[in-house]
């Protein structure tokens, strides 16, 4: 469990986040979202043990994730992909790249994890002997993820992973973020798309810094919601149920319900 | 009014890198002025090898770009074609140079051989036209994604440039900072001088779009107008791409037997294409 406590970060006097409380339990995935500027970067740095916040504690397991003690058990424990993680590549083949950070484990597992996470991205083998700076936009943010993913740590952080990627590859990259949770990890993830937001079983928002909402996905986007004033954090489905008047719509088929009945109700 | 100006012309453009397969493969397309047009595809489709080849980084292996109906075809060319291209990154940091946005803006028009004078004018005209004169002192990195995106398209607009080329500009900001960003650039559109092709995978950010066209292996595979293009779900999905949701929402809601009097591209458009 990684757990923060009246969290709060300023900055020359100004506040960036104020009093932020938020557990992180594995088996979830949640969706941080909230307009551009509204400390979301900042608190995944926080939570990650990169930024120590200027009030307030984060622990992991109990442990604070500030002391020099736990720095390697933090590092063990919690992947982070940046919002460019392609930046990170530095190796000269795609393998060096998906090896490096799993090293230490035995040749045959190795092999078999990137397998795994080369067949769960989409990556063709074929592209292991290639630079990867030789490679396409999405193939390299694909190849970025590859050597994150292998090293499959407990809680994994994602800041925006999927803004490059086209909509077939960002949709089937959703389905494994949250089948990643269904594997016991702890997912969070930083994103823009209120669609990919709703993906995921709860939502954490910030404004100006602050907690709006913290609670199931379900119930970030219905309209007796705090988010509700903010249209542009909804989902569409939910936009377009509310401006057909047909109260909360969370998928298609409820939609395609309340549309029906509306109409045999007028018969 | 005389003819719109055909501003950029690609004919027969092919480009491999050295010892490598072909990225773009006999690829022809058009920009006139007052016209926008979305280019979208899959991952790996040609695109950066595509801008290049429009802002002349790279030279094609055979076909010819034109540029205001010439021809580019000397060196000489290739480095003044530039000066009436702008292109905004997906990364806006990537623009920035200076420490404030107003020396950022003076950077670019300097470099283009700008006088000082002139330069400093053509600066208070565009920080006034994009609401940016608060920031002007302000280091830009600093601004909010939105502010960012606007600060990029006034240093490119003080250039006076006659193709503005926007690429995945819209995949790092909020609902808020897309909607401004999209205005900007629709009034950018209004003017008429200018040519605009809006690079994106979401076909949400191409709804305006006069035109689309579809790349899959540095060729265009298919091109039509914004709705015929956007509402073609299977076209879409052979290429890794989709519909804007409002869209896949509504042929979802049609295949159950939901009538629409036509096929809304926007959320905001929703309820008036339904037939209820």
């Amino acid at each position: 469990m990684l757990k923060a406590s009246g969290v709060s970060l300023l900055i020359d006097g100004k506040r960036i986040l104020s009093d932020i409380d938020i557990t992180l339990n594995m088996g979830e995935s949640i969706a941080l979202i909230g307009p551009n500027g509204s400390g979301k970067t900042t608190l995944m740095n926080i939570l990650s043990g990169l930024l120590k916040p200027t009030e307030g504690s984060v622990e992991l397991d109990g442990k604070d994730v500030y002391l020099k003690k736990n720095e390697s058990f933090v590092r063990g424990s919690i992947s982070y992909v940046f919002q460019d993680p392609e930046r990170l590549l530095f190796s000269s083949s795609v393998r060096k790249e998906a090896e490096f950070s799993i090293k230490d484990i035995k040749k045959f597992e190795r092999e078999k994890r990137i397998d795994k996470w080369m067949e769960r991205l989409s990556l063709d083998r074929s592209i292991l002997s290639e630079h990867p700076l030789s490679l396409s936009g999405g193939e390299k943010r694909k190849v970025a993820l590859l050597s994150i993913l292998v090293r499959e740590s407990p809680y994994i952080f994602f800041d925006e992973p999927i803004a490059s990627l086209d909509p077939i590859s960002r949709e089937s990259f959703i389905s494994l973020i949250s089948a990643l949770s269904s594997y016991g990890k702890c997912v969070l993830i930083i994103t823009h798309s209120s669609e990919s937001a709703s993906f995921m079983d709860r939502v954490f928002a910030l404004q100006g810094g602050e907690c709006v909402f913290d609670g199931k996905t379900r119930d970030a986007f219905s309209s007796n919601s705090p988010l509700d004033a903010l249209t542009f954090l909804m989902p569409p489905i939910c936009r377009i149920s509310k401006s057909l008047g047909l109260g909360d719509c969370f998928d298609k088929r409820e939609l395609i319900d309340s549309l029906k009945r509306r109409k045999d109700g007028k018969r | 009014m005389g003819e719109a100006i055909k501003l950029l012309e690609l004919k027969g453009v092919s480009y491999s890198y050295p010892g490598k397969k072909r990225v773009i493969s006999d690829l022809s397309l058009d920009l006139y002025e007052g016209e926008m047009i979305g280019i979208m595809g899959r991952n790996g489709y040609g695109k950066s090898t595509l801008i290049k080849l429009i802002d002349s980084l790279i030279i094609p292996d055979s076909g010819e770009i034109s540029l205001l109906e010439k021809p580019i075809e000397s060196d000489e060319d290739r480095y003044s074609s530039r000066r009436w291209i702008g292109i905004s990154f997906q990364n806006p940091d990537s623009h920035f140079v200076s420490k404030t946005l107003r020396e950022d803006i003076l950077f670019g028009l300097g470099n283009f051989g700008f006088s000082r004078d002139e330069a400093e004018k053509r600066a208070d005209r565009v920080l006034e036209e994009f609401g940016l004169k608060e920031f002007q002192e302000r280091d830009p990195r600093e601004l909010s994604g939105g502010e960012k995106e606007r600060a990029v398209i006034a240093t490119l607009i003080a250039l006076s440039p006659r193709i503005l080329i926007f690429d995945e500009v819209f995949s790092m900001l909020d609902g808020i900072s897309r909607e401004m960003v999209l205005k900007t650039i629709l009034e950018l559109k209004k003017r008429g001088d200018i040519g605009i092709i809006l690079i994106s995978h979401y076909a949400e950010d191409l709804v305006y779009s006069d035109r689309i066209l579809v790349l899959d292996d540095g060729k265009i595979s298919k091109e039509g107008s914004a709705y015929d293009i956007l509402t073609d779900d299977r076209t879409l999905r052979e290429h890794s791409l989709l519909p804007p949701c409002a869209t896949r929402i509504a042929l979802s809601l049609q295949r159950a037997s939901i009538p629409f009097k036509r096929i809304p591209l926007r959320v905001e458009e929703f309820k008036e294409c339904l037939d209820a």
